[in-house]
């Protein structure tokens, strides 16, 4: 895709560990479009929270080796940019960010209208960005206010005004994650990454809010890279998704395509380890390998099927299968293949 | 009403659970309600799902159940005996059969203890069996739940969390328990890693003869290992029935929005018109009648007066709305 | 025990820590091989007028006293009489504070509430105060330093085993535990205890420098035990009417104070480091 807002291409990113050297990130490729909605999906370890923030930026940087690949951002690459750029032009303002954890998102001696003053003051679209501001005017004060209040209303928090006097203990966590995405979409982002936003909400409240996002990124044209380890919130609110396993992305597909039609033996297997009544209780024999000394070639290969001297020498690469489903495997399995069996 | 079942492992009669509300100067100004005279019983050798959201009560009644905090009013008839009020130590005997396993199996475990230590606590506490003794149910446990012996020679910290869990559940079952009460057993775990924990337990159960409460906010999870399932909101039990019954065909509107969240891989989306509104009332300050009318659509002024009972209007499927005979 | 061995080993890559430990270790040896290491270990009890005040030589390494005795063997054995007050007036806090405080940690009720209580009120009586209304009542004496020391020292130590215990009831673990059936002492004792040691082993080790700057500022004061007992505080207070002729008559036992105080202090922040929370994460290296 040319012409892609964010483009991934081989990131290769590791954690000095007193162990030896973690391989996070294995050469993983990744893209997203405008105005679209990608999941990234994948179970502990796979990588997917380190890929959301070496695109951020804010992996720690005296543990963190990169040591190959680029992050193109709207023709630019990121992780060329210096810090104090990447903090005043990017962060916070083309790409925004919704955590996982809404209990600890917020300070907690600041009320949260204080709190968005101070993301309007640096953030927001009427100022420019890299300036020091030291003078928060009034008619530019009450402008972003009336934003404010406008966008706590999109997102269904009933009594915007009163919120803003809260403290962050006294709202509840379906009330914090609407005021992160509030806060996210304020600066009026070109993307967002939202990380595990639901996965610490109850199942009604994480139904709102899904429906929420994807109404308003759809609404107003943001892209939204979404990582969860649940399949079902992915195909609820995403366009296309990536799978990724152990630092490697294994599979990219449009969403209803990705689930009906896998190729991959992992994610066909994991697939069919979500509980349902036609596969009963299933798993994937084996466990995630450590990245400190991964397998070579493709790491799904010491738990594959499939699996043959190829697949432990050199990663595969990408295999088109469709319009915009990609593969990466020297084995990618059809219904034909699995009637053979 | 729900028939007298003296069959019941165990029973819960009328248990209730407040915890009071205490401000800055540390003045009683009301109560949380946690459980609200809750009645339910488990039948020896089947698995009974609580389910229900943050608040729901789910994990106070495990808790309570287990003595850990003693009920406010109501019994609690463990095979034969009310353990209610009595706390673990002092009902020992009693509550040597019921067991609890936690969701953090790595925090159950003492850090600073090796693993067999731990394993022999429980039988230090509750026996007089000599070491050696105790070491001989300890190796076959250890065979059952499949651990190496070396593991008892090692810290807590030093193994892997799905070993911790292991460990968690040989040290209750060193007691040859009857009854288990299992708090949130999948919750963390990756998808694919779910499926072995899960016939851990069943080939456990099978083998031990247990019986399983099995507290979870994971419906899919529920909906394949239960054979019943009681669905809470805010302290009070509102449908309670078989669990296919329950899943394909459920009665109370909370239940109703509660399985709409879920999302179905392949079916319609839920984002597109899902339905139910606004937050769970403040548990300190609930509304009067029925809890969940606030956010009910079909609430009405009835609903506001007296609080629903939990009915059986079809044999083993019971419900607490005024108006689930009308149908869907 | 392995136990020991680790923290030997993480000791010596921690600086401070080891020279705390040095320090502290010095000063046993002293107490004990003061008989040997002393040039005049006579002058304890003897005294020579006509040797009186002289300054620091080869013969006397840190000159004479007002009688003429020997200030670095009086030194060598005065370090005996300091250790004897730390140790048992810390000891005896430990073995009283820290039940006192388990007690009150695991009970919510008035049982907590009174200990408490009880803890803060000698809490408020200041340690000096204390020990001038016992040596007055019951004559000056190493034995009522130590008294009045422990019977203001121990509320410290309750206090922050309360304090940690009842943080440390709320772990798992020892919900587990509870749920298992465990008794009250079981939990206390084989579950909490080990599990707050760090923040007592670092107390005590501050605790024993602070208890040594005070017996010596209550031996200064007249109140320790009396002449010609060499204890360090005495001395000091012996030396002030020969100021500032006289300088080697107060700095010698001065430092010797600011040391071992120094000593402890190090060592106590030292074992800080290195006890909480790595212990837990790191048993093995």
């Amino acid at each position: 895709m040319t012409d892609a807002l964010l483009s991934v291409r081989g990131l290769e990113v590791g954690f000095q560990t007193d162990q030896g050297l973690a391989r996070v990130l294995d050469r993983v490729n990744f893209e997203i479009g405008h105005g679209e909605i990608v999941g990234l999906v994948g179970e502990s370890g796979c990588g997917k929270t380190t890929l959301a923030r070496a695109i951020l930026g804010v992996l720690p940087k005296n543990a963190v080796r990169i040591s190959a690949g680029e992050v193109i951002f709207e023709g630019e690459d990121l992780l060329k940019k210096a810090d104090h750029l990447l903090e005043a032009e990017v962060r916070g303002r083309r790409i925004t960010f919704v955590p996982q954890d809404p209990f600890t998102s917020f300070n907690p001696v600041f009320t949260i209208g204080a709190q968005i003053d101070e993301l309007m003051k640096y953030k927001s679209p009427a100022s420019k960005a890299g300036t020091g501001v030291r003078f928060y005017g009034g008619a530019r004060r009450r402008a972003d206010r009336a934003k404010v209040i406008e966008l706590l209303r999109t997102v269904q928090l009933p009594d915007p005004v009163g919120i803003l006097r809260k403290y962050p203990h006294e709202v509840s966590g379906g009330q914090r994650q609407r005021l992160m995405i509030a806060m996210a979409l304020l600066p009026e982002p070109q993307l967002i990454i939202a990380d595990e936003p639901t996965t610490a909400l109850d199942v009604t409240i994480q139904a709102q809010i899904l429906k929420l996002l994807r109404r308003l990124a759809t609404e107003r044209g943001v892209s939204v890279l979404f990582t969860t380890h649940d399949l079902g919130t992915a195909y609820e609110i995403c366009d296309r998704i990536t799978v990724m396993y152990a630092g490697q992305e294994v599979e990219v597909a449009p969403t209803d395509e990705f689930f009906a039609a896998p190729r991959h033996p992992y994610t066909k297997r994991l697939l069919e380890s979500l509980p349902s009544r036609e596969h009963g209780i299933r798993g994937i024999p084996g466990s995630i390998p450590r990245v400190i000394d991964p397998p070579r070639g493709c790491r799904f290969h010491p738990r594959c099927d499939f699996a043959t001297a190829v697949c432990t020498e050199t990663r595969p690469g990408v295999t088109e299968i469709g319009e915009r489903h990609m593969v990466r495997c020297y084995h990618p399995v059809f219904s034909e293949q699995e009637a053979a069996e | 009403m729900i028939p007298r079942d003296d069959n019941a492992l165990l029973r819960l009669e009328g248990v209730s659970k407040y915890f009071p509300i205490l401000n800055a100067w540390k003045r009683r100004t009301g109560w949380l309600k946690a459980l609200d005279d809750v009645t339910l019983s488990v039948h020896k050798g089947e698995i009974l799902g609580v389910v229900g959201e943050s608040g729901c009560g789910k994990t106070t009644l495990g808790k309570t159940v287990m003595g850990i905090h003693p009920p406010t009013a109501g019994k609690i008839i463990f095979e034969g005996n009310d353990i209610a009020g009595l706390p673990p130590h002092a009902a020992r005997g009693l509550r040597q059969h019921l067991q609890y396993t936690y969701q953090d199996p790595g925090a159950s475990l003492d850090p600073r203890w090796k693993i067999g230590r731990s394993l022999h606590e429980p039988l230090v506490i509750h026996t007089e069996l000599t070491h050696a003794e105790r070491q001989q149910r300890v190796h076959e446990i250890l065979d059952a739940v499949g651990l190496p012996e070396e593991h008892l020679d090692l810290y807590p910290h030093e193994i892997s969390g799905g070993q911790q869990r292991r460990v968690g559940l040989a040290r209750i079952l060193t007691l040859h328990p009857s009854l288990v009460v299992l708090d949130e057993p999948t919750s963390g775990l990756d998808v694919s890693v779910q499926a072995t924990i899960l016939n851990l337990f069943l080939d456990l159960k099978s083998d031990f003869d247990l019986t399983y409460v099995f507290i979870s906010h994971d419906l899919s999870v529920v909906r394949m290992v239960c054979d019943r399932v009681a669905v809470m909101y805010l302290g009070k039990v509102v449908e309670l029935g078989g669990t296919e019954a329950v899943f394909s065909n459920p009665r109370h509107p909370y239940t109703r929005s509660l399985l709409s969240a879920i999302p179905q891989i392949g079916k319609k989306r839920i984002t597109e018109d899902f339905w139910l509104e606004g937050e769970p009332p403040d548990p300190g300050n609930l509304p009067s009648g029925c809890r969940f009318r606030t956010r009910c659509p079909i609430a009405t002024d009835r609903c506001a007066q007296d609080v629903p009972p939990l009915v059986e209007h079809q044999p083993g499927h019971s419900d607490a709305c005024l108006f689930s005979e009308a149908g869907a | 025990m392995e136990t020991a061995r680790f923290l030997l080993r993480k000791l010596a890559s921690d600086r401070t820590a080891a020279v705390g430990a040095l320090l502290i270790l010095l000063l046993i040896v002293i107490a004990i091989a003061a008989p040997v290491l002393a040039t005049h270990p006579e002058d304890v009890f003897e005294f020579h007028p006509s040797e009186r005040l002289q300054g620091p030589s080869a013969a006397h390494f840190f000159g004479t006293d007002r009688m003429g005795s020997d200030i670095y063997s009086r030194l060598l054995f005065g370090a005996r009489i300091t250790i004897a007050i730390a140790v048992i007036a810390v000891g005896v806090s430990v073995l009283v504070g820290v039940p006192i405080g388990l007690v009150a940690g695991y009970y919510r009720n008035w049982v907590s509430d009174a200990l408490m209580r009880v803890s803060d009120i000698f809490l408020a009586v200041p340690q000096i105060v204390l020990a001038i209304a016992i040596a007055q009542t019951l004559g000056p004496s190493i034995e009522n330093v130590i008294l009045a020391l422990s019977a203001t020292y121990w509320p410290f130590w309750a206090r922050l085993v309360y304090a940690e215990s009842r943080s440390a009831l709320n772990e798992t673990y020892v919900e587990a535990s509870i749920a298992l059936g465990a008794s009250p002492w079981r939990v206390m004792v084989l579950h909490v205890l080990p599990n707050i040691s760090s923040a007592v082993i670092v107390r005590t080790t501050i605790g024993m420098g602070g208890t040594i700057l005070t017996a010596a500022a209550l031996g200064f004061l007249g109140l320790g035990p009396p002449a010609p007992s060499p204890e360090w505080g005495r001395t000091i207070a012996e030396s002030r009417e020969f100021l500032p002729e006289a300088w080697w008559y107060a700095t010698a036992p001065g430092l010797a104070i600011f040391l071992v105080v120094m000593g402890f202090n190090l060592l106590g922040d030292g074992l800080r480091d290195i006890l909480d929370p790595r212990i837990r994460r790191s048993r093995d290296d």
